[in-house]
């Protein structure tokens, strides 16, 4: 569940981050972010498919709740990264406009 | 079972072959600074001309346009140094978020020895079994993606610089 979410997110991602032709909000970050975890992540599937086989596809309903909190964590977490850059950006970009002298 | 530890190795080392680079690029940018210096005086004795190469792609912002981009015999191309920084964003990125899942089952404790698999032989071998399977297989898979990625962009770069080189 939470590969799938990730993977929303970086579907997500990816298009805001072609319609931002400025980069004017850094969209290649949550890109990179959602993109590099769900690779990670579908490795790690097709391990645990190879071991425990087609039961990965059936999950109980408390492993899927479960999961699915976790992926919505995730997707949180990467979002909060993303912002903080921004501010910092933010931040710098202000500091950079006050004048320095009169 | 701390599976993320291959590409957080991996990010560490593509990091340090980084910063490698950039204090070998800072001292060549240094002497060239001091050779140019040295030329500037002699332009203003004897009155010659002097001649200063730019490499210059509107892909890249102004400030970097000399330390990231490189002449590759053909036209223009992206450097090493800005491919390493590629690999370890992407090694690093997806890393946050898998630490932080491992954190979540509680695979990574915020206290010695910080890997529960590290608590018992038995647990430290399906550990290891762990990183040398899914942990490599994970980190082989970003590489070879950033790879691709890389060789797609350099042919991009390489047909830009051919295309501004017949404009000139």
């Amino acid at each position: 569940m939470h590969l799938l979410l990730s993977v929303f997110a970086t579907e997500w991602s990816f298009s805001r981050f072609l319609r931002d032709k400025n980069k004017e909000y850094a969209y290649h970050i949550p890109c990179l972010l959602f993109l590099s975890a769900s690779l990670m992540w579908f490795v790690d599937s097709i391990f645990e498919y190879l071991e425990k086989g087609t039961e990965i596809f059936t999950p109980n309903l408390q492993d899927l709740v479960q999961d699915g909190f976790l992926g919505l964590s995730v997707i949180a977490l990467g979002i909060l990264i993303w912002q903080g850059k921004l501010f910092l950006n933010y931040l710098q970009k202000q500091k950079s406009s006050v004048p320095t002298s009169f | 079972m701390a599976c993320v530890a291959v590409p957080i190795v991996e990010g560490i080392l593509v990091k340090t072959a980084e910063w490698i680079l950039v204090q070998k690029e800072r001292r060549e940018e240094a002497r060239i600074k001091a050779n140019k210096g040295e030329v500037d005086g002699k332009i203003l004795m004897n009155g010659e001309e002097g001649y200063s190469f730019e490499l210059k792609n509107e892909n890249f912002p102004e400030g970097e346009k000399n330390s990231s981009l490189k002449h590759s015999g053909r036209g223009v191309g992206l450097s090493l140094r800005k491919k390493l920084h590629l690999l370890s964003n992407f090694l690093f990125s997806g890393s946050v978020l898998l630490v932080f899942e491992h954190f979540w089952h509680g695979e990574i404790v915020p206290f010695f020895p910080f890997l529960t698999g590290a608590r018992s032989p038995e647990d430290t071998y399906t550990m290891l079994k762990e990183m040398s399977t899914v942990g490599v297989s994970m980190a082989l898979l970003i590489t070879g993606i950033w790879a691709v990625y890389c060789f797609v962009l350099e042919r991009k770069l390489q047909k830009e610089g051919e295309k501004n080189a017949s404009f000139a």
